[in-house]
């Protein structure tokens, strides 16, 4: 089997196919500490791509609640009490990076099969709203205070456009394929519904289509990409906690790329279960406020742990670049490939010919209209 | 190196020397035991090609593994009295274990064939054990099927291992596959969403906004109403299965040249039927001798030849689908 660097695991892994990484990649950074589970993202994609027949319990996007929500029902625990039941998940920092030295889900694969993963059933995806607005522990009755810190976070995901795909590894026939731009799409005249890709996805993000009987995932928004304008979750995400950009390998990071910034030279954004091995694409920026770091670490890998740190210093510290950078979090339709802090008081974006498509400032400006207008000659009130 | 020992190990390192030689032709024996079980052959001595083109020879197969009589007309059903004029073969089914993934242990592990033929079709009648009939509606359910694969005869025996895995660009293979949810979507029209979940509500998807009655919220088929193929992607993006389905046929005309590469044929005139009872599947695969498709490699019969066969059956209980499949070695086919 061919061996493939994947640089979110530190080492070399086994791949089906060799590497062939796009010319660039899409990619996503979702900030966990803004989220408000209202599920906007959801009904944006649902209400584009998932309202017809066959899609009913299709969510191409969903919000989940951790640590007890989840969609389909357990996708994370029995693919990650699978890979541990075989070999212990554990990272070690060699150098300076962290390596996974636990196998992937491409080294785990049992004899016959391409990666290690299993059938989801029909009831699996009936509960897409399980643990919702659940805390890590109950309170106990009748005490004033719990003697414990209960809690518990918006976690969004959508397909992770991943570099080293399993869906497309997994397809016999290559009706899955990765574009240029590194978004993964299953071809709706190839595929012939083997749902392979939906056995072999971790994140079970490949649907099966009953009505066409065949699988169908999330395209990234592709039209909207093709004409420069960000895919529709993030567009319409209320709290603005998603940015999409095209991320570089580490050692190519770009400080200007605002992707590349946070991820690789800031590091407050990690991988989704990196140690699965597939390199995935969506970056999330996990909650400052979980109390059990070892479920950090089980979801983000030890990059995870790191990135809250980072990100609280970076807030602490009032970084102007990292604010900066956020701040740009959909603030615009448009793709923004480079950002500039401009006189420390303004953060302005550019498209990919380098025009300036958005500037804002970084501190919310605030205007305090005085009790009495002496131009009117009026009082204001706001207690009515 | 047993040879170079002193003199009082002579007997020991002859014994030894003996032993590994035994081993090494014993393993050979096994290897092309195996080569032989994978192509199987019939016991007749082949003349190597003498020209390029190894498809002008003309072979002596006597006999054929399956011998297809003439009859007037070729029944479509398995229980049809004709059939029970036509020896029986049986064949034992393994894994197919080229391609990943694989079942190593397929559900089914054999078939029983019997072939007729008349002036147009052929009809191949398989039978095979079944606990539960599968169609595979759900997500994590498949369906049962099977497949016949004809192919030229003979193949090179350098060509007939790969052949043998659905056919090589030089010899394209032409396959019949028989599935169970296709004979029920051909009997009782295109399972619908309310059909695998009968207590499904609804309110009304976007193109029938407005065509659903209030008081009784009937689905609507599909292919009732203009639009819908918007969102249903794989119908608007023209995929070959959906033609297959509203036609009705409860049998695919797939062209293979190796594995991962089978498509639908153009025309689709293969034709069957299949009936499970009493824990067996009985099913009729009837295709015409003339190829309606011989630009795309479909295979042309004409009665007195001797072509390559082998089956398939995917155990839909099983997980058995695309590339999970119990498969018969290569076999020989003669239309008497």
């Amino acid at each position: 089997m061919p061996r493939v660097y994947n640089w979110q695991i530190g080492r070399e892994m086994d791949y089906p196919y060799p590497a062939a990484r796009p010319k660039r990649q899409a990619a996503g950074i979702f900030n966990l500490n803004k989220c408000i589970g209202c599920q906007t993202c959801t009904v944006a994609c649902k209400t584009t791509w998932t309202s017809g027949r066959g899609q009913e319990y299709m969510l191409w996007n969903n919000v989940e609640d951790k640590p007890w929500g989840s969609y389909p029902l357990r996708w994370d625990v029995k693919i990650l009490s699978m890979l541990a039941k075989l070999e212990p998940i554990r990272w070690k920092k060699e150098g300076g990076t962290w390596v996974y030295r636990g196998k992937t889900i491409f080294e785990a694969a049992p004899p016959g099969e391409i990666a290690l993963g299993y059938m989801p059933e029909s009831y699996d995806y009936a509960f897409p709203g399980i643990g919702e607005g659940e805390a890590s522990t109950s309170l106990r009755l009748g005490s004033h205070r719990a003697p414990f810190d209960p809690w518990f976070f918006f976690l969004p995901r959508i397909c992770n456009h991943c570099t080293f795909p399993s869906c497309l590894a997994a397809c016999p026939r290559q009706a899955i394929y990765k574009r240029d731009d590194g978004v993964v799409l299953v071809d709706q005249f190839r595929c012939r519904g083997y749902r392979e890709c939906v056995k072999s996805c971790p994140y079970k993000k490949v649907f099966y289509n009953p009505v066409t009987r065949v699988s169908e995932k999330c395209i990234f928004c592709y039209p909207a990409l093709e004409k420069g304008e960000i895919p529709r979750c993030f567009r319409n995400c209320i709290g603005k906690i998603r940015m999409f950009g095209y991320i570089s390998l580490p050692e190519k990071a770009d400080p200007e790329n605002p992707i590349d910034f946070l991820v690789h030279i800031k590091r407050v954004a990690a991988p989704l279960l990196p140690q699965l091995g597939l390199e995935p694409n969506i970056y999330y920026i996990p909650p400052i406020n979980i109390k059990n770091m070892d479920f950090v670490r089980m979801m983000f890998g030890p990059m995870g742990e790191e990135a809250i740190n980072n990100y609280v210093r970076a807030i602490e510290k009032q970084d102007i670049e990292v604010i900066g950078a956020l701040i740009l979090s959909n603030s615009t339709d448009r793709i923004i490939h480079r950002f500039k802090v401009i006189g420390g008081e303004y953060v302005a974006g550019y498209n990919e010919k380098g025009n300036e498509v958005i500037r804002i400032p970084i501190t919310e400006q605030v205007v305090v209209r005085p009790y009495y207008d002496e131009k009117l000659g009026v009082y204001r009130r706001n207690d009515v | 190196m047993a040879v170079k020992k002193p003199g009082g190990n002579d007997s020991k390192a002859r014994r030894r020397v003996f032993l590994t030689l035994a081993a090494a032709l014993a393993g050979a024996a096994i290897g092309i035991a195996t080569f032989l079980r994978l192509t199987q052959r019939p016991p007749v001595e082949v003349p190597k090609p003498t020209s390029p083109t190894p498809t002008t020879i003309i072979p002596t197969p006597t006999p054929a593994d399956i011998s297809a009589s003439r009859v007037d007309s070729v029944p479509i059903d398995p229980d049809d009295p004709k059939w029970n004029l036509v020896r029986e073969v049986e064949f034992t089914l393994d894994p197919q274990a080229m391609v990943r993934p694989f079942e190593p242990s397929p559900g089914v592990k054999s078939v029983k064939v019997k072939a007729l033929y008349d002036a147009e079709n052929i009809a191949f009648r398989i039978e095979w054990a079944d606990k539960i009939p599968d169609f595979g509606l759900d997500v994590d359910r498949f369906s049962d099927r099977c497949a016949v694969m004809l192919l030229k005869y003979p193949i090179p025996d350098e060509l007939a291992g790969k052949a043998w895995m659905m056919g090589t660009p030089e010899y394209p293979a032409t396959m019949l596959v028989w599935e169970a949810r296709l004979q029920l979507e051909a009997e009782k029209g295109l399972q619908d969403i309310t059909d695998m979940f009968p207590n499904i509500a609804i309110d009304a998807y976007p193109p029938y906004k407005g065509t659903v009655k209030e008081v009784e919220p009937k689905p609507i088929r599909i292919g009732e109403v203009k639009g819908e193929e918007v969102y249903l992607a794989a119908f608007a993006a023209g995929n070959p299965i959906t033609k297959v389905r509203l036609e009705r046929k409860p049998v695919e005309k797939i062209i293979g040249k190796g594995p991962g590469t089978i498509i639908t044929a153009r025309t689709q005139d293969a034709n069957g039927k299949g009936k499970w009872s009493n824990g067996v599947w009985s099913v009729v695969i009837v295709k015409r001798l003339r190829a309606s498709d011989k630009d795309q490699g479909e295979i042309e019969l004409t009665p007195g030849n001797t072509y390559h066969i082998a089956f398939a059956v995917w155990e839909g209980s099983k997980g058995e689908r695309g590339s999970r499949k119990g498969v018969t070695s290569l076999l020989t086919l003669r239309l008497e």
